[in-house]
């Protein structure tokens, strides 16, 4: 990203509304906006083997690991604004599990991209299962859209959730419902 | 076609702000994204305010005197009422951040006596929405709301707090995911009368 070209077109985004970009309060807007979207869009820069940095672990595990409530900031591509929720990932650990931050930084890797909600949830699902040979996954993201929030003071609370199951997450309903319940309710 | 040339340039700068960040605008989930951005973005311009009023208080309301006047709680109708104070809980608004451009938003409590008018709820409501929609920071929301509040029915005190959960300092910077930032403005008698003021917040906190 240039930051001098983001900043320059951000400039006139302000122009454009209507806004003296010379004024004290807009001064630094543009270069806070352009590390502020360098920031949000870094994940486009991660991947998840230098991510991973081979923080498999190998151990005689075959129960259910989950990391709930992994808080969760992303950007929604259709209007660029933010959503915002917990995420919880379970997988069924064969002989490998994830260095514990791990899971975090994979949400965080793929949530600072121009995302949507079900499409974070299917790539984070997909690199838990695929990056250690997992018998099962599932994701489940609850999340609340800045989209919606501020078209209309009645949709403050609603909340937005996905998921994705895959392996024996998908094929296995009691498995499923064990992660469901370990899980809890949604906290919304 | 309206919305387009309501939105001018806005558009093609998002459409270049997206190339920068990497992206395509033409796959499929972006092709909409620079209308749509532009959409959000441009009731908070300076411009769009121009060419839209700001809310008043309805002729009727202004003209009421107090004694004949249907503020907003039964209660308050009895005689003496005028010295009671009222307070409103969770007005919802959004607002935009004048720094980063992203979202701050939360809840506006309101505390107050009434004076000259009535103050109605839904014109509440709506200086609420006419100062959050704006490039903006908490601190002058709250200034803003209690300086045209007090203009418009001089109440006999005025009490605002305002608590925001900003998107700037979660998402990014120093990634304070739970701190909420609180501001208030106080006007009329909350300034000097102690006893109002602490039963005001106490009755905040408690509820």
């Amino acid at each position: 990203m240039d930051k001098k070209k983001v900043e320059s077109i951000v400039r006139e985004l302000l122009l454009e509304l209507g806004e003296d970009p010379d004024r004290e309060g807009l001064l630094k807007t543009p270069a806070r906006v352009a590390a502020s979207f360098d920031y949000l869009t870094s994940g486009y820069q991660a991947d998840v083997e230098t991510l991973i940095n081979r923080a498999i672990f190998k151990q005689e595990a075959d129960n259910m690991i989950i990391a709930r409530d992994i808080e969760l900031y992303s950007l929604c591509e259709d209007h660029l604004l933010p959503f915002y929720g917990r995420c919880h990932i379970g997988y069924l650990a064969d002989q490998k599990v994830f260095g514990i931050s791990k899971l975090a930084r994979l949400t965080d890797m793929y949530a600072r991209r121009l995302q949507i909600q079900q499409r974070l949830t299917d790539q984070i699902a997909r690199a838990v299962f695929d990056s250690i040979g997992a018998i099962g996954a599932g994701v489940i993201i609850e999340a609340r859209h800045l989209c919606v929030m501020m078209r209309g003071v009645e949709k403050q609370n609603s909340e937005v959730i996905t998921s994705s199951m895959l392996g024996s997450f998908r094929t296995s309903a009691a498995t499923r419902s064990e992660f469901l319940s370990l899980i809890g309710p949604p906290r919304g | 076609m309206a919305e387009r040339a309501a939105t001018g340039r806005i558009p093609a700068l998002i459409r270049a702000l997206l190339v920068e960040l990497g992206e395509d605008p033409a796959r499929e989930g972006l092709v909409h994204t620079p209308e749509a951005a532009a959409g959000v973005l441009r009731p908070f311009g300076a411009a769009a305010r121009r060419v839209q009023p700001a809310p008043s208080l309805s002729p009727a309301a202004a003209s009421t005197p107090v004694a004949s006047a249907s503020p907003l709680s039964p209660s308050s109708t009895s005689a003496g009422a005028s010295a009671q104070m009222q307070i409103v809980y969770d007005l919802e608004f959004v607002s935009l951040c004048e720094h980063h451009l992203l979202p701050f938003f939360g809840s506006c409590h309101v505390g107050w006596v009434q004076g000259e008018r009535p103050l109605p709820l839904p014109f509440l409501s709506q200086l609420l929405g006419h100062f959050a929609t704006r490039l903006q920071l908490q601190e002058r929301l709250t200034e803003q709301l209690a300086n045209a509040l007090e203009t418009a029915v001089q109440p006999g005190a005025l009490a605002i707090v305002i608590q925001g959960r900003h998107m700037c300092m979660r998402m990014r910077g120093v990634e304070k995911q739970n701190t909420v930032i609180e501001s208030s403005a106080l006007r009329g008698r909350f300034l000097h009368d102690v006893e109002l003021r602490r039963s005001f917040y106490t009755q905040l906190r408690r509820r």
